[in-house]
């Protein structure tokens, strides 16, 4: 068996395992790819250079942040009380109350608001 | 060695050229054209070299056979890995590898990366991120999702077929049955489609195995083995600890006169920019780190050793059953044989027994740590492994008859 026998088979297994992986859809995948759409409009208002604050729903499931922080990556994202940046990307359920959307928006400057039927996205920064 | 198998370790030798030419074109700010032109010329001469200037090649047994069995192992791995793998890998793939990737194909802004404190590792050496971040850069970021599983997919691939192709010359059988140990073991598949660094770890260790066994035949293979335990070192933190536990297994061969300047010329730049890595970019924060004086009187608990050896059992049974019955037969066959096992099974017993030593001397509860890491550590190890029970079981012979192989 010749070595580019061998080297064949391997790229042909490389072309159809990513044909595979292109077309297959998983619950994982779907909830990432979701996430992503739905920070579309909010990366509009974020250059690649901007250090944030993010605020994410207590009920948020615990990998949500990772996965945003990854989705806004090469934004340096911060969940930590210490931190404190001027541009904050508020999230909430859709169903959060009204409080709740005031306790995020109230004496800031609203950027951009968008949501995508799971969450709301609410871009601020100070109001000076 | 198999012409096959250079390729294959070309392949994995050229990916870590990448990511070593793409980390100094970030921290000396060259432009990406340049890089990807030095990428090019660098795979080019690796492949030159390593096709043409090792001695002649072997191709192994001449048969439809062997190419069937690679084929429909391939097929099973294939088949296997796509049913397994998610769409952006496990966990750790978007917390911290293929995250560290996103920043790292950012020329600007890739330093970001570092302001990561939380659960992020910022530390951890970027031989994966560096070349999935080269690749995402020079294709798209819409490619997010399919350059890092094409990566790992190849890395997953390589290692059973270069057992394989090692194994076939000399016993054909023995080399088919441990391929398709593989290529049915779903959580081996499993772990490579996570995504995250073990499996790239387990191929430049396996790698570095199969080179040194050339030692004798060509220095160029000394040369290359160091790449590949250099690799090692670039892939994880851990990677460093298997490498130098190899080097002092092989310090006679390694530093031998007549191979010295082989080991030193594989070695040196590799280690040099690590060392520009660790000391410049990338803060302490591994376990390992967090070492004080109170974790030497660990040394002495007894009930650290015992959790250790019962996650131990219980990760072989349940998921490295094939490798436990490996072990066995393996020891058989040195008592039958009247003969102790290899440098190379001792060099690996050493490894796990150095992992066994980082889990007692981690501060504080470690049965977190254990559930999360010592099936991934003993991942890393497993195809080394499998490749040293291997070359031991090709010596069986047989009674096949001849035209059943031809």
């Amino acid at each position: 068996m010749k070595g580019s026998h061998v080297l064949f088979v391997l790229v042909v297994a490389v072309v159809a395992a990513t044909q595979m992986h292109l077309h297959k859809k998983s619950e994982q995948g779907d909830r990432i790819t979701k996430l992503a759409a739905g920070l579309e409009e909010v990366e509009r208002f974020l250059p690649p250079n901007t250090s944030l604050t993010l605020k994410i729903p207590e009920v948020a499931p615990p990998e949500s942040y990772m996965q945003w922080r990854f989705l806004l990556a090469p934004r340096y994202c911060s969940i930590q009380p210490k931190e404190h940046f001027d541009t904050v990307l508020a999230l909430l359920n859709t169903n959060a109350s009204d409080s709740a959307q005031h306790s995020v928006t109230d004496g800031r400057r609203i950027i951009s608001y968008s949501t995508d039927g799971q969450y709301k996205y609410y871009l601020t920064c100070n109001n000076k | 060695m198999h012409s096959g198998s250079r390729y294959i370790i070309a392949t994995g030798v050229s990916f870590f050229c990448i990511a070593l030419l793409y980390f100094l074109s970030l921290i000396l700010h060259l432009p990406f054209l340049i890089t990807v032109a030095a990428a090019a010329m660098g795979v080019f001469f690796i492949f030159k070299w390593i096709l043409t200037q090792l001695g002649p090649a072997d191709t192994g047994v001449s048969s439809w056979w062997s190419f069937l069995v690679l084929v429909v192992g391939v097929y099973f791995i294939v088949t296997g890995f796509s049913d397994v793998a998610e769409q952006y890998g496990g966990w750790d793939a978007w917390g911290i590898w293929n995250f560290h990737a996103k920043y790292l194909a950012d020329p600007v802004n890739w330093r970001k990366m570092f302001e990561n404190s939380s659960f992020a590792h910022p530390d951890y050496p970027l031989l994966v991120p560096a070349v999935t971040g080269f690749f995402i850069r020079l294709a798209h970021k819409d490619y997010l999702e399919s350059i890092p599983f094409v990566f790992h997919f190849c890395i997953t691939l390589f290692i059973p077929v270069l057992i394989y192709l090692e194994n076939l010359k000399k016993n054909p059988v023995v080399a088919a049955v441990v391929f398709f140990l593989f290529a049915f073991d779903t959580f081996y598949l499993t772990k490579g489609a996570t995504q995250y660094a073990d499996t790239p770890l387990a191929f430049f260790f396996l790698c570095a195995f199969v080179t040194i066994n050339y030692a004798k035949v060509h220095r160029g293979y000394v040369a290359l083995c160091a790449i590949c335990l250099a690799g090692c070192a670039w892939t994880k933190n851990e990677g460093s600890i298997l490498a130098l536990v190899f080097i002092l297994f092989y310090a006679r061969t390694f530093f031998s006169r007549r191979n010295i300047g082989a080991f030193v010329a594989g070695m040196a730049i590799p280690l040099i920019l690590m060392v520009i890595f660790k000391m410049f970019y990338a803060t302490g924060g591994s376990v390992t780190g967090n070492f004080d004086r109170r974790a030497l009187s660990q040394l002495f608990v007894k009930d650290r050793y015992d959790l250790i050896w019962n996650y131990f059992k219980g990760n072989v049974a349940h998921k490295y059953y094939y490798v436990q019955i490996c072990l066995f037969i393996y020891v058989l066959l040195c008592v039958l044989e009247k003969r102790w096992p290899g440098r190379q099974f001792f060099l690996l017993l050493c490894c796990v027994g150095v992992y066994t030593m980082v889990y007692v001397l981690t501060p504080g509860g470690i049965e977190w740590l254990l559930d999360t890491s010592q099936e991934r550590l003993m991942h890393q190890l497993m195809p080394a492994l499998m490749y040293v029970f291997s070359q031991r079981f090709v010596r069986i012979h047989f009674s096949l008859p001849k035209e059943q192989l031809s």
